[in-house]
């Protein structure tokens, strides 16, 4: 049988953070799922647990846990580019790199036929390992024969196993517990119930009745860890990247002649990218200033291209927004080609009048001139306060619309990105002569309600009482009492 | 459907999309081409009606928006949007917002873009002149929302169509809602629109 190795970064995103921000060492860190005190913790670290702070918080219920939590939001982007980047230094030690689509940090690296350049297996291991401290990660690496073996292996291990046998693997992997293995949480609870813990007692329960009993998503786990649904490995389709740098004689500090440069690169690097079938997937400037260091700038288009004048309308529309208050002394350009992939059209419903792939690439010229963060779209989540009832998701493509019809629409209520405290009322609310805004608007003249929201009492009890209030003006505003913190709020408005 | 200056009539707001666009009719069809500017106490629910109507013809919408505040999305998603396929920009300010209009319509990928501009008001006038051209070309219909009362002047010369809604009770649950036809370059002022909507759930 071939050997293969699984590199795992345990809680890739979490070391990600860890590696962007430094300043964060020292204090219990955890990776959120947006930026919001209602933002749910994904992954926490050792001190964090040691603190009592778990996954699946909210960020401000673990910030009442401890105050000494750093957290911050890591972009599917930079995950994806973290996975590149972690890519390429592992095709150093075999050609073929199979990047696990999920869970993300999970590497398949083809470990034949490498006996000549590594005679020892272990020493090649830990050489990765090395490999991936210098990208400042911690890895574990598993060589062994099956890619659930291996990677199971490396959910058990702290730092390098080799087996040197299809036995030796598989006796290894059946003592390790489900709990650490990425399974459904839910799943891992029955299961227990039952007395099953470990793979290995998970692997010899029937299949088809796992199905019956769990669901199709338990039994095909059960499939790919009984390596049924073997696949031969995917190397990932990989191009170093270009790296082109300029010192200038003497410094400049006029953003014009930057992007001339820039142009001129870009004009001399693609055609050679197009004729190997490449395209740009992110472009990095990093410009070196002379009092200020470096200052870095990474673009996207909405999808990989090699067409020079969407890429300088990107690069400019990001430049016209900086300001340059010192001189630059080195000027370093990087992009990254990644295959070009044919996508095969004519299947989906189109509107011929509309361009929707024009619209993906005016989105990312807006988020090259206004940050990353500016395109989204709403999504509706089940929950009872107004402002957890939705999330605005980043938007890389349009997609064509599918409205319902409704026999009467409603009116639209606006949301205030956060609620407004109002002055002080009585707790039984009068609706004559409250003034809620200014005098123009008038005070308030009639009042709807209460509409009770409570909840939450296992974490944090909410109790809300909303209304509905008429001002003078006409105005009809949506206010809510907070029964906790006694006082009045204002979510929004109709409009 | 709306009436020329002389008569209103009630109607169900989407029933108003399947009857021909008329002159002077308050409908997706008759915006696309120029700038409109919509203030009052239900331009947020009309610009959403908009928004329902492009998307019922296939006419992907976009939302920009400058404000500390936007529309409530499972509002919107009763009033029959289709959310996944709407974007929405957020930017600092109004300049910001009529950039980031100019790069959604130069790509002709859109049918309808609403800047949900509030009181920043101060949109450039070149800005504007380029908004027109493309909303032109693009046969796009470009609608700012904008908080003003109907005696303040509009964002500029270049806005095609002003109105002013308004909204009153009709009974349990139902309002009545519509536009006050201010300027009105295509088809003169004085027109006007009314239609019914139900209280937004779990409100009223």
């Amino acid at each position: 049988m071939d050997l293969l190795a699984c590199v795992d970064i345990p809680f890739f995103p979490l070391q990600l953070l860890a590696r962007r921000r430094p300043d964060f060492a020292g204090h219990p860190v955890a990776v959120i799922d947006r930026d919001s005190p209602r933002g749910k913790l994904l992954f926490v670290d050792d001190l964090a647990r040691q603190a009592g702070v778990r996954p699946g918080l909210t960020y401000a219920a673990a910030l009442s846990i401890t105050r000494e939590l750093r957290a911050d939001v890591v972009a599917a982007t930079e995950i994806d580019a973290g996975i590149r980047e972690l890519t390429a230094a592992l095709i150093g030690f075999s050609p073929s790199v199979e990047p696990s689509p999920t869970p993300p940090g999970v590497f398949f690296i083809d470990a034949s036929g490498l006996s000549r350049l590594h005679p020892s297996q272990v020493e090649w291991a830990e050489r990765i390992r090395q490999r991936c401290r210098q990208e400042q990660l911690v890895a574990r690496v598993a060589v062994g024969f099956s890619r659930y073996g291996t990677f199971a292996a490396t959910r058990a291990i702290r730092d390098v196993r080799v087996f040197h046998s299809v036995d030796e693997e598989r006796r290894f992997a059946r003592e390790v517990p489900l709990v650490i293995l990425d399974v459904d949480p839910t799943l891992v609870a029955a299961l227990d119930q039952l007395g099953v813990r470990r793979l290995g007692e998970f692997l010899d329960l029937p299949a088809a009745g796992l199905r019956d009993r769990f669901g199709a998503a338990a039994y095909q786990l059960h499939r790919l860890a009984a390596e049924k649904l073997w696949t031969p490995l995917q190397p990932a389709s990989f191009a170093q990247p270009i790296r082109e740098l300029t010192r200038f004689d003497l410094p400049i500090a006029d953003l014009t002649s930057i992007l001339f440069l820039l142009q001129q690169q870009l004009a001399a690097i693609l055609p050679a990218l197009a004729e190997k079938g490449l395209a740009v997937a992110t472009i990095e400037v990093e410009l070196k200033q002379e009092r200020r260091g470096i200052h870095r700038e990474e673009l996207r288009p909405a999808v990989p291209t090699a067409d020079h004048k969407l890429l300088m309308n990107l690069v400019v529309l990001r430049f016209e927004a900086l300001r340059l208050d010192d001189e630059v002394s080195e000027l370093l350009l990087v992009v990254q080609p990644v295959a070009t992939q044919r996508r095969q059209e004519g299947l989906f419903r189109q509107n011929p009048r509309r361009d929707v792939d024009a619209a993906g690439r005016a989105f990312a010229r807006i988020r090259a001139a206004f940050g990353e963060r500016s395109v989204f779209r709403a999504v509706l989540r089940d929950a009872h306060l107004p402002e957890a009832a939705f999330q605005w998701e980043p938007l890389e493509q349009l997609a064509l619309p599918s409205p319902r019809d409704v026999l009467i629409p409603p009116l639209i209520r606006r949301i205030r990105a956060a609620p407004r405290p109002l002055a002080q009322q009585q707790r039984l609310l009068r609706d004559d002569g409250w003034l809620l805004g200014d005098l123009e608007q008038g005070a308030v003249v009639a009042c709807d309600g209460p509409f009770i929201v409570s909840g939450g009492w296992w974490a944090r009890e909410v109790h809300r009482e909303y209304h509905l209030v008429r001002t003078a003006r006409g105005d009809l505003l949506w206010v809510y009492y907070d029964r906790s913190r006694r006082r009045w709020f204002e979510q929004g408005r109709i409009e | 459907m709306s009436q020329p200056p002389t008569a209103k009539s009630a109607t169900h707001g989407n029933l108003a999309a399947k009857t021909p666009a008329l002159p002077g009719h308050w409908s997706f069809a008759d915006l696309t081409g120029r700038l409109t500017e919509l203030s009052g106490l239900s331009s947020t629910s009309l610009a959403i009606g908009l928004v329902h109507e492009a998307q019922q013809r296939s006419e992907p919408a976009a939302w920009i928006t400058c404000r500390s505040s936007t529309f409530f999305p499972p509002d919107a998603n009763d009033a029959g949007v289709d959310l996944a396929a709407l974007p929405v920009i957020f930017v600092a300010d109004e300049t910001a917002a009529a950039r980031a209009a100019d790069q959604l319509l130069r790509s002709g990928a859109f049918g309808l873009l609403v800047l949900d501009l509030g009181t920043h008001q101060k949109v450039p006038m070149p800005l504007q002149t380029r908004l027109v051209g493309l909303a032109q070309k693009h046969d796009t219909a470009v609608v700012f929302l904008t908080a003003k009362l109907p005696r303040s002047a509009s964002l500029s010369s270049l806005v095609s169509l002003r109105a002013s809604s308004w909204r009153e009770v009709h009974a349990d649950d139902r309002f009545g809602c519509g536009i006050e036809v201010l300027k009105d370059k295509r088809h003169g002022p004085g027109w006007s629109h009314q239609e019914v909507r139900r209280g937004p759930a779990g409100v009223c």
